[in-house]
């Protein structure tokens, strides 16, 4: 089931919010790409690394570190979210904050950001164009991620659209729980997905990540169904989904979709989101050292033993 | 007396009997009076025979970093000269522990070469070399000394002998031809070449020494040979590897000061090198082993920011041969690991695969080098910049700042150095400096240039009133080295000096040209893209309050600053910031070369340099591109740091488009190890696709783990290194404290 029609210029014209464009990366899919980022996630994991990329509108990160106190901010804030009592005492009042971004550019210190900017898909593949050349020697392309890119599916499917003429292969990093609608119209515009996999336990699922797994486990089926190729990317949580239980049932899992699916991966827990989270003004809801070398040598091993001999470290 | 200080003495009495003579049979007599004198007896530790005492106080050669008193007003920095030098700075040091004898002595030496040395003689009051550099403006040097990349296949094939058979010669052509000042020239070269012969003489025979008496059997085996290979030198052509390793490396320690520069060392010992190791003569560890010994003898004599020595390239006469030496090169570059040689790999379409990728490789381990130099760019580039025919352009020899210079043919002339955005410096202050100096032509007060081309054209007028100034001095430059001394050993091997029977500035040297060596190129074009943006485009800043913040190093000016800073930048791919680079770029080497051919130069060039954007920076105030007073220029061919924001395949994109036509760069680039595991690594790949977009050369170096140590201590520097986190990427820079400690301990897991 190809996805026949050609980009227009409406692909070209479309926004969405995106939070970041990432050239170079060797992470995101085989060979060098370019990720997108985008914003917005219908998922609230607990552990989550990108935080500020959660809401789908845009927010404002604030470093306080790099606060001197001006009162630049709260000066031209058209809503009354900053507030600097002295100075080192600014506080934001973030139920105010439209995301306007007015205050960012008032900052003389660079202390305020805004996270997720209005951008058209052309000019956004216009970026990933530009390594074409490097993707091409490398075996890489472009893709999307977030978030969850599929969050904004008509944005993302204009940019697939854009990189398949173009000839740029596509990879999407998705948490699959959005609809299968959804899914399938990215299916004759993706080479790969990086499918998420949070954890086979449904309560525990919900515990995690604010939803049951139903959703995301049915599309994975789907999607292998129709012959996409999957690659399942599984976070690492300690204490949280790493139990021997939850281990075995992952391994399980994986070796019931046999070679309909080309690997598992494993993320292991990293906390540098939670220093976002306190820039972004969103509540820290989990606080773990990062997974040790020990640990992870332990999940590798038991996934090995339990029928993933070919898990592996992201 | 001490040694050193009676040598001087002598040297000077030397210089002083031939007062009288022509300066062709001066300096002969001069080197003969110098030669074994200022080389340092043969060590067991040696593998080539030659190394150099480092305390010469009078000396004659072609470059020579020593002090000169009231050298510059600000830096305690020590001077080139060439020609007779004289080591100023040495003296107070000396004084110390001299004795009543010595100190009156010294005095004496002092006060003579002080007027008589080239330098002294560059100085002069009322001298118009000491008029023209004395102008200020941004084309400034003060200093003499100039280095060559000699031919040494030549020196191969003839050898000492047929070296001294070619100068006779030319002395019987002169002399049948009524010239001269050529047969003088011929006479002196003779000398010279017998004073080179006496010092392989006087290695060999401490070579015989060491083979009877040297502790170990090795030792006197190794110390056997030498003295066998030395002994053939004497009478012969060298025929074995290690004969011609001999050869080339005491001849050019004698030819050369502390920049001892080896172009196409490969073509010259690449026959040799497969003979030997074809014969059984030597094997190829024993090859590779002795060739470690000759790099750190390099090492040890030269100065660390230059001796230069490439392998690899377009239009050797023995690609296979060459190419065996040059990877046994890359290897010996690989395990001796040390700042010099600094090693160059020249590459092209057509060359075997195998030495670029070795070279990747050994870069890949964290190996210093070699630098990669892509022919297929650079050789039509430098027929443009240097005005040179294809067969002529193979001999580019790249001295790795930037500069290119033709091997065998012209100098490097080292002088002067070009602050660029000092030429925007004197547009904002209508000629002067923002200390009411003046520094270059009055182009108007900042409220004339009501739109944004006006402004670029007055920089434009700077850089060519400059680049007028610097060629002038050029010139000056050459001609006080014209009636310094022919350069004898020097002139030996470059073209077209014997043919000519002349010395090399006067009339020998085949091509004239010379290079201005320009610094802070990104800083002037970030400096008008931010200055365009702020000014022209949002118009939220008056030119004359961006002057007026710059000049008070933005005191009370930094959301203005920001502002500065947020505007487009090099280094991103940007095609706004990207094209005004490159016609800045176009603009200033033209400024140069019209500059050069008004001066009769054969060409004359501006390059890229680095590392000088350090010091340069240093004594510079803050600029319009947001960067403060006393911070560092952009380093070479580079995005200002912490620029490039848009990882690697931006910043090569950015690179890659600088047109090689107009002068010479280089770019460094600082890369993860996990860019080069794999066979073909990403690194590999992406700097295929670099140089076949147009990259011209890379310096890579892969990044260290205390390298992401700095990077929290000045993470200006290092916004490109993006490293794996958890399960994602992200850059290091961006990174809390805490996180980046946890990269740090984890990237580099087992070392």
């Amino acid at each position: 089931m190809l996805s026949a029609e050609p980009s227009t210029a409406d692909d070209r014209a479309r926004t969405g919010l995106v939070l970041d464009v990432l050239r170079g990366s060797l992470h995101d899919g085989p060979g060098i790409r370019t990720t997108v980022f985008l914003k917005g996630c219908p998922l609230r994991c607990v552990w989550c690394h990108n935080p500020e990329s959660q809401a789908a509108a845009p927010v404002v990160s604030y470093r306080a570190e790099a606060c001197t106190g001006c009162g630049a901010c709260a000066a031209v804030c058209p809503h009354g979210v900053h507030r600097v009592a002295a100075p080192l005492e600014h506080t934001l009042d973030r139920t105010r904050c439209t995301g306007c971004g007015v205050c960012v550019a008032a900052c003389p210190a660079g202390a305020l950001e805004r996270k997720g900017e209005r951008r058209s898909a052309g000019a956004v593949f216009d970026e990933v164009a530009a390594d074409r050349a490097y993707c091409e020697a490398t075996g890489g392309g472009m893709t999307l991620s977030g978030g969850e890119p599929l969050a904004q599916p008509d944005f993302a499917c204009a940019l697939l659209r854009l990189a398949r003429d173009a000839g740029i292969s596509t990879a999407v990093e998705t948490c699959g729980h959005v609809s299968w609608r959804t899914l399938e119209a990215t299916l004759g515009l993706t080479d790969l997905y990086l499918y998420d996999c949070k954890g086979i336990d449904a309560a525990r699922h919900r515990e995690n990540t604010g939803a049951d797994n139903a959703l995301i486990l049915e599309n994975l089926e789907q999607l292998i169904a129709a012959g996409a190729r999957v690659v399942l990317r599984c976070p690492l949580v300690p204490g949280r989904n790493d139990a021997e239980a939850d281990l075995r049932a992952l391994a399980a899992f994986r070796a019931a979709l046999g070679s309909r699916v080309e690997g598992l991966e494993i993320m292991p827990y990293h906390r540098s989101g939670n220093a976002k989270a306190v820039r972004t003004g969103i509540p820290v809801r989990f606080e773990h050292a990062d997974a040790t070398d020990a640990e992870k040598a332990r999940w590798l091993a038991c996934l090995h033993a339990s029928g993933a001999p070919d898990a592996r470290l992201s | 007396m001490q040694r050193e200080i009676e040598r001087s003495v002598e040297f000077t009495r030397i210089y002083r009997e031939n007062a009288g003579a022509s300066a062709a049979l001066r300096e002969a007599r001069c080197l003969a009076a110098q030669f074994p004198g200022v080389l340092a007896p043969l060590a067991l530790s040696d593998t080539v025979a030659g190394n150099r005492r480092s305390d010469e106080i009078a000396y004659i050669g072609s470059i020579r970093w020593m002090g000169f008193p009231g050298w510059t007003p600000e830096r305690r920095v020590e001077g080139k000269q060439g020609g007779y030098c004289f080591d100023f700075a040495a003296l107070p040091k000396l004084a110390e522990t001299a004795t009543p004898e010595e100190l009156a002595a010294l005095s004496e030496l002092s006060a003579f070469w002080q007027k008589e040395s080239t330098i002294g003689r560059y100085q002069a009051e009322g001298s118009e070399t000491d008029r023209v550099r004395r102008i200020r403006c941004a084309a400034e040097g003060n200093a003499i000394g100039f280095c060559m990349a000699h031919d040494f296949d030549k020196l191969v094939r003839l050898g000492l002998p047929g070296l001294a058979r070619a100068l006779t010669d030319r002395l019987a052509r002169a002399a049948r031809e009524s010239d001269a000042e050529g047969a003088d020239f011929c006479r002196a070269g003779l000398l010279a070449l017998d004073a080179v012969r006496a010092s392989f003489r006087w290695y060999r025979e401490q070579a015989e020494t060491f083979a009877r008496e040297a502790p170990e059997a090795e030792q006197r085996r190794h110390f056997a040979r030498m003295a066998a290979d030395l002994a053939h030198l004497d009478r012969a052509a060298p025929e074995t590897f290690t004969q011609g390793v001999h050869l080339v490396w005491l001849y050019n320690l004698m030819a050369s000061g502390r920049h001892i520069e080896w172009d196409a060392l490969d073509v010259a010992l690449g026959d040799m090198y497969a003979r030997s190791l074809d014969s059984g003569d030597l094997t190829e560890e024993e090859a590779i082993a002795f060739l470690c010994g000759f790099f750190r003898q390099i090492h040890f004599n030269g100065d660390d920011a230059v001796c230069r020595m490439t392998v690899g390239g377009a239009g050797r006469r023995n690609p296979e041969q060459a190419d065996r030496f040059a990877l046994s090169a890359m290897e010996a570059s690989r395990r001796v690991h040390l700042v010099t040689p600094q090693l160059t790999l020249r590459f092209h379409a057509g060359q075997n695969p195998e030495l670029l990728r070795r070279a990747y490789a050994i870069i890949g381990q964290g190996g210093v080098y070699p630098m990669l130099y892509n022919d297929d760019v650079i050789l039509p580039g430098v027929q443009k910049s240097l005005r040179l025919t294809p067969e002529e352009s193979v001999n580019y020899f790249p001295l790795g700042c930037g500069e290119y210079m033709l091997a065998h043919s012209s100098p490097s002339m080292l002088n002067l150095n070009w602050n660029i955005p000092r030429l925007l410096d004197a547009v904002l202050h209508n000629g002067r400096s923002p200390d009411g100096e003046r520094i270059g032509e009055e182009t108007g007060p900042v409220e004339s240039f009501t739109d944004f081309e006006t402004l670029v054209a007055a920089v434009i007028v700077q850089a060519r009133a400059s680049a007028r100034i610097g060629a002038r001095h050029y010139r000056l430059i050459r001609e006080l080295l014209a009636q310094t001394a022919p350069f004898l050993l020097s002139s030996l091997l470059t073209e077209d000096c014997i043919g000519r029977a002349r010395g090399l500035f006067n009339g020998g040297l085949r091509k004239v040209g010379a290079c201005l060596m320009g610094h802070g190129y990104t800083n002037l074009a970030d400096s008008l893209a931010a200055i365009r943006t702020v000014v022209y485009e949002q118009g939220v800043a008056t030119l004359a309050e961006v002057r007026d913040a710059c000049d008070r190093n933005f005191e009370g000016a930094e959301t203005l600053r920001r502002r500065l800073l947020a505007a487009p930048k090099f280094g991103n791919d940007d095609a706004a910031a990207d094209r005004l680079f490159h016609r800045l770029w176009e603009e200033l080497n033209r400024a140069a070369a019209d500059a050069g051919a008004a001066e009769g130069f054969d060409f004359f060039t501006a390059s890229c340099v680095n590392p000088g954007g350090y010091w340069m920076g240093e004594t510079s105030g803050a600029t319009p591109d947001g960067r403060r007073a006393h911070e560092p220029f952009a380093i070479g061919n580079a995005p200002s740091s912490g620029q490039d924001r848009r990882g690697l395949t931006a910043l090569c994109n950015t690179i890659a488009g600088v047109d090689a036509a107009c002068g010479g760069a280089t770019t460094n680039f600082k890369l993860s190890h996990e860019l080069f595991s794999g066979d073909p690594s990403p690194a590999e790949m992406i700097f295929t696709v670099f140089f076949r977009k147009g990259g011209q050369q890379a310096t890579i170096s892969t990044v260290r783990q205390t390298d992401l140590l700095e990077a929290r201590q000045h993470p200006e520097a290092y916004s490109h290194i993006i490293v794996r986190v958890g399960g994602w990427c992200a850059r290091f820079i961006d990174l809390e404290p805490t996180v980046q400690d946890d990269v740090i301990r984890r990237t580099f897991y087992g070392g």
